[in-house]
């Protein structure tokens, strides 16, 4: 009830950052000490390394020289040193340094990642907003089958499907590659249409929950347009489980779009953790899934700013109403 | 006649049959007068105020009546017009003031949106008037607190927000639907003063829905007394409360507890 408690805000708010900058360090250590474990239980990269073919001795020699042969304890705290450095090793299978990999493909990445989320939010939210309006009518129960659908048909499927229909038949995109606006399409599309459904419903319910408020009646009261009742008083209000998500994918896709980057060649980071997985390239693998594991630390803390931003009851650290 | 309610019936869909909400309720409000509704909680007062705005549930339908404000029919009026209306001429105060508020959007916000809507004009005028009816409704240093949000701001302070943004475009008709309810009873008188001294100065109707008969006896000129959908005995405010007519009247004024009577039981209507 006090009156602008700014700098208690600010407080509240740097001290959150923090620990959950601190949590966020604790998740990306254990979660390489499980990669290790794993990956170490998986196969032996020195041998994948060196080829079926390979002698004895020249495994061995590999092995040695890539400090496989040391225990994993100090694997991992090596490893860890060298990480906090900006050096994730070698990897086994392009003989590169990981991090630069990783770099290379990430626009690919963060493209496809864009056009997907674009096409969720643009499309999943007024379809969502439409379809809570018209609650248990012809277009809400379309809404509900096109959004099973959506979630229900596997993306390889559906990627095969149109590159058949819109590349093959029609031949008008390319079937699959990088390059162009027109690359762009049908694997966006592909990404688009898996997701969008899950987005549909989730602005739906949530919508479901803010219309019957007292204050979209005021709204109403007031004479507002319909559109700015909705869209002003309920989106805004409905629209924080949205963000959270977003958060969440957007982290999730930045860390490779495996099954449709794999159909259309797509030259991501997730068509080279499949070809880092087949090939027991252990550095290459340990660096894809820690920087998915990063981006998810880093959209956690982004989604909370955005919280704090958007709620102002949690500005003054009120719990949820 | 400001608004003039006549014979109005609603009815709900539920499945296949209509329920009856309200049957036949007529009554009228003329500029600078306060009308009581008064009833039971389900008894439509309600459900009236809201088809005076044109917000019935969709669900709701109206199968005959008439409903005049101003001398034009607003049943048939289109949805636009009746848009017009809402939050300019005629306006509503609903019961619970941190309900009725936006949590996410500034107090001074939401009264400058009615301000802007219907008043058109810059963001800053609208926010400098917004202020101005903050300060009108006696919201302290209005200024500042205008840019609080609802939950920062007392039950009180919150109904006095609720209240400026229903006088911020000067409505000829205020619908105020439980406005004290909500409040601890030491607010409520302020609040029901504050709704005198406003409806004096703009010579607004007042439409006063409440099941609070003390509260109709401070302010209302007229009672219109509800019963499940129907009227049940329409007076003066001072003939109703010296003479009733009707026995759920007497039942009603006999369950208000005394001040000045020790009482053994609360009695039932």
């Amino acid at each position: 009830m006090s009156q602008r408690p700014t700098a208690a805000r600010q407080r509240r708010l740097g001290r959150q950052i923090a620990t959950r900058l601190g949590w966020g360090a604790l998740t990306l250590l254990g979660t390489a000490a499980l990669l290790l474990l794993l990956l170490h239980l998986s196969g032996d990269p020195a041998k994948a390394y060196a080829g079926e073919k390979a002698d004895e001795a020249t495994v061995a020699r590999i092995r040695v020289q890539m400090g496989f042969d040391r225990p994993l304890a100090v694997q991992y705290l090596r490893y860890v040193g060298r990480a906090l450095r900006g050096d994730l090793g070698r990897s086994t299978l392009y003989d590169q340094p990981v991090a630069k990999l990783l770099w290379q493909r990430l626009p690919a990445t963060a493209l496809l990642a864009a056009a997907g989320l674009a096409f969720w939010v643009l499309v999943g939210v007024p379809v969502g907003i439409y379809t809570a309006v018209h609650q248990g009518r012809a277009a809400d129960r379309l809404g509900l089958v096109v959004a099973v659908l959506s979630y229900s048909i596997p993306t390889f499927w559906l990627g095969r499907l149109l590159q058949h229909e819109l590349a093959w038949r029609l031949p008008w995109f390319p079937v699959g590659g990088y390059g162009s606006l027109a690359h762009l399409v049908l694997p966006g599309l592909t990404l688009g249409l898996a997701g969008v459904g899950y987005y549909m419903r989730l602005v739906h319910t949530s919508m479901l929950e803010v219309l019957p408020a007292e204050y979209i009646r005021t709204a109403r009261a007031k004479g507002l347009s319909e559109w700015a009742v909705l869209w002003h008083h309920g989106f805004r209000n409905a629209m924080l489980p949205v963000v959270t998500v977003l958060g969440l994918d957007t982290a999730r896709l930045l860390g490779g779009v495996v099954f449709t980057e794999a159909v259309f060649a797509w030259p991501g980071i997730g068509s080279q953790a499949v070809q880092a997985i087949f090939n027991l390239d252990q550095p290459l693998v340990m660096g894809t899934v820690l920087l998915t594991a990063a981006l998810v630390v880093a959209a956690n803390l982004v989604v909370d700013v955005l919280y704090y931003v958007l709620d102002p009851r949690i500005r003054d650290g009120e719990e949820r109403h | 006649m400001l608004l003039e309610i006549r014979d109005l019936a609603i009815s709900f869909r539920a499945g296949r049959t209509l329920q009856p909400a309200v049957d036949g309720l007529s009554l009228s409000v003329a500029a600078g007068q306060t009308v009581g509704l008064v009833g039971e909680s389900g008894c439509g007062k309600t459900v009236s105020a809201l088809a005076v705005l044109g917000l019935l549930p969709p669900a709701a339908t109206v199968p005959r009546g008439s409903i005049r404000f101003d001398g034009a029919e607003l049943l048939t009026a289109t949805p636009a017009a009746r848009r017009a209306l809402r939050g300019a001429r005629i306006a509503l105060i609903a019961q619970d003031p941190l309900a009725a508020l936006n949590p996410v959007h500034p107090v001074g916000a939401q009264v400058a949106e009615v301000i802007r809507l219907h008043g058109g004009g810059t963001r800053a005028a609208a926010w400098a008037r917004a202020v101005e009816a903050l300060r009108e409704v006696g919201l302290p240093d209005p200024a500042q607190r205008a840019h609080d949000y609802p939950h920062q701001l007392s039950g009180g302070q919150r109904q006095r927000v609720g209240i400026a943004m229903a006088i911020a475009c000067r409505p000829a008709l205020l619908i105020a639907d439980e406005p004290t309810t909500a409040l601890d009873v030491s607010v409520q008188a302020q609040i029901l003063d504050l709704l005198r001294r406003l409806q004096a100065e703009h010579r607004m109707g007042l439409l006063l829905i409440t099941h609070d008969l003390g509260i109709v006896a401070e302010l209302a000129d007229q009672v219109t007394v509800m019963r499940a959908g129907r009227v049940v005995e329409q007076q003066a405010v001072g003939p109703l409360f010296a003479a009733p007519r009707e026995d759920y009247t007497k039942g009603l004024l006999a369950a208000v507890p005394r001040i000045d009577r020790p009482v053994e039981r609360l009695a039932s209507v």
